[in-house]
């Protein structure tokens, strides 16, 4: 699985201070377990350990058995049931031999050797199987997509209908009704996700109006279809569809305009200042465009919901 | 009966068998357009998909396109949701920029009512949606490869808001949950060399090659690898970085919505006023994970509006 990597070993001697030699090795790293640790000489029944420092986790510890020959392999690691090869972070890795271990004889070593990994390896790159290069270059997915495949609603998933069903609950309800004021659009229902780890026990959502009486956005949070909580929050939240369909109809009034639409379609996204020196900035402002089959924007209009103004219009060009 | 009257009453029936025909032609077509309403607001948010060694779950549930949740392949956990938060927009004059959000109402239904596609060819399962924002048509997709750990997510746009070349900046927000939430770790890689990102980061595909890899501290045997494609572009001083890095609190799941909504907001992850979510130096090392990537997708006028464009990494979700 590594693509680069370098030999580390540390050789526990006879002649060696102590009971472990230690390597430490420059900077963060994940080490690769080594499937077995060389012998030399008698270690007297003694098991040797390969120790891991992990600065914030705590020692890493493998334990293996010697074997007739020069060998000895390993047997299992703890905290948990690491394999040969397996990856661990460390900065720092060392041979041991258990105190139960006999002593060693006259010129024994035990060295092993952790490979330093530097990292999986990436995967091929290239265009998915089945995507397309197109004459000017760039690639495009597959043109046919295949057939319907039937997915399964999740417990406690919302449906459009639902979503239509807890506006209007949303929209009754006194405390929503005060913060909507008598002009407002619908935006968004955002379903309220449980903490990682942790299935959906209900429906909780927050539905996300924009009054443009108070000129801002107004939350409005539902569990089971009953309302929770309605605040005016700060958030400036997307278009919604009868916003679109407002600042449209107020478009096409416009003296500018009337007459010159023709079959045009018309739509409109929230506009964006270039500069922070728009007047309207803070206004609900809709960029209005009318647009022919190709979708190529033929006339346009700046539409300010606030204060339901057409502030400009004219071709788009 | 005379033969006159006959042919009255024969022109009576005729007339009475029209309007019954043009009321039964009312009746279905009220029929149809109610069943077919009903049908497409019934329809679900949401859904379960567990074939081809992939588990998730789909939903449009904010403004963040459609996403998948929990992602699982072959019995591995990689990601807690995968969306499309924005789509920014810069013209090089007189127009915008734009934030486009894809959301329930600006989905279009096919023919049979249905808001999310979910289908499949004899590669990929495929999850995906058609929307329409002002004068852009876009896509929205989720590529399942069916035999490999391969997944593709893709956004195509059509459409001139303003005759003017332009920039789409598709911004994917991937909580990759590697093995588990709490150990993940980030690499980049480019030619043979790798590099740790310890902390928080805004980086370019110029600066630390094509390979980024988000892998758990304690196996390195299973990894997601995004690589971009040849589409996806390049950066400028309006969208000025390609990966971001983010540690994971709740809300980096929020829909995008920029306070400001001004030139220079990348929205959450770049305002002052969004300390929580920009990019502030804390450590991603051996963290909950939150992975951005942006796409840079350039609409010459020349080409038209109607002229379809594509961008999307290539998303590997390997197991060893």
């Amino acid at each position: 699985v590594s693509a680069a990597y370098w030999s580390l070993c540390a050789t526990l001697s006879k002649t060696a201070t102590g009971n472990a030699v230690s390597v430490k090795v420059p900077g963060k790293h994940a080490l690769k377990i080594p499937k077995t640790v060389a012998t030399k000489g008698t270690m007297a029944g003694g098991v040797v350990v390969l120790e891991f420092s992990r600065p914030n986790d705590g020692a890493f510890r493998c334990r293996y058995q010697p074997g007739p020959t020069d060998v000895a392999t390993l047997v299992g690691c703890e905290p948990m049931n690491a394999n040969a090869g397996d990856a661990v972070a460390s900065d720092q890795f060392s041979v041991k031999l258990e105190a139960t271990a006999g002593p060693m004889s006259e010129g024994a070593a035990v060295t092993a050797c952790a490979e330093t990994v530097t990292g999986p390896t990436p995967m091929p790159h290239g265009l998915p199987p089945g995507f397309r290069q197109l004459p000017s270059g760039e690639w495009a997915p597959p043109e046919d997509r295949g057939v319907p495949f039937a997915s399964e609603p999740p417990p406690f998933g919302m449906t459009g209908e639902l979503e239509q069903q807890y506006r209007t609950i949303a929209g009754s309800t006194a405390s929503a009704r005060e913060l909507l004021g008598g002009r407002f659009a619908y935006s968004y229902l955002e379903v309220i996700e449980p903490p990682k780890g942790r299935a959906a026990d209900s429906i909780h959502v927050t539905l996300w109006f924009f009054s443009h009486d108070q000129n801002a956005s107004v939350a409005v949070t539902m569990k089971n279809g009953v309302v929770e909580q309605a605040e005016k929050t700060d958030r400036w939240v997307p278009e919604g569809r009868e916003e679109v369909e407002a600042a449209v109809r107020l478009a096409r009034e416009d003296p500018a305009l009337v007459g010159k639409l023709g079959d045009l379609e018309g739509g409109a996204m929230l506009a964006q200042p270039e500069r922070d020196n728009a007047p309207w900035i803070g206004n609900r402002v809709l960029d209005v465009r009318f647009f022919d089959s190709a979708r190529v924007s033929r006339f346009m209009a700046t539409v300010d919901l606030t204060t339901q103004k057409v502030l400009r219009a004219g071709p788009a060009s | 009966m005379s033969d006159s009257q006959l042919l009255e009453s024969i022109s009576r029936e005729g007339k009475t068998m029209k309007l019954l025909k043009v009321y039964a032609a009312i009746l279905a077509a009220w029929f149809v357009l109610t069943c077919f309403h009903s049908e497409a607001s019934a329809q679900p948010m949401s859904g379960n998909v567990n074939a081809y060694g992939w588990t998730f779950t789909w939903a449009v549930d904010s403004t963040s396109g459609v996403k998948v949740r929990d992602v699982w392949r072959n019995g591995v956990r990689y990601m807690h949701n995968g969306s499309l938060p924005v789509i920014r927009v810069q013209y090089d004059a007189m127009c915008g920029p734009f934030i486009d959000r894809i959301k329930w109402d600006n989905i279009q239904p096919d023919g049979a009512g249905n808001k999310v596609r979910v289908t499949e060819n004899s590669e990929w399962l495929t999850v995906w949606v058609q929307a329409k924002i002002s004068s852009y048509w876009l896509t929205q997709a989720w590529w399942f490869h069916k035999t490999m750990g391969l997944l593709v997510p893709e956004f195509g746009s059509s459409g001139l808001q303003c005759e003017f070349n332009h920039r789409h900046h598709p911004l994917w927000r991937f909580d990759f949950d590697v093995g588990s939430s709490s150990n993940n770790r980030v690499q980049t890689y480019n030619a043979g060399v790798y590099s740790w990102q310890f902390t928080e980061f805004n980086t370019t595909k110029a600066a630390v090659g094509n390979d980024v890899i988000i892998f758990p501290d304690s196996d390195w045997s299973i990894f997601a690898n995004l690589h971009p494609n040849p589409n996806d572009g390049t950066t400028d001083s309006f969208a000025n970085w390609d990966y971001a890095g983010r540690r994971y609190p709740s809300f980096q799941n929020d829909p995008w919505a920029p306070w400001e909504g001004l030139y220079a907001d990348q929205g959450d992850l770049e305002s002052a006023s969004h300390p929580n979510t920009s990019n502030n130096g804390e450590s991603i090392d051996i963290q909950d994970i939150v992975f951005w990537y942006s796409a840079h997708l350039a609409h010459a006028t020349s080409a038209g509006g109607s002229q379809w464009s594509y961008a999307g990494p290539n998303v590997w979700l390997q197991d060893w």
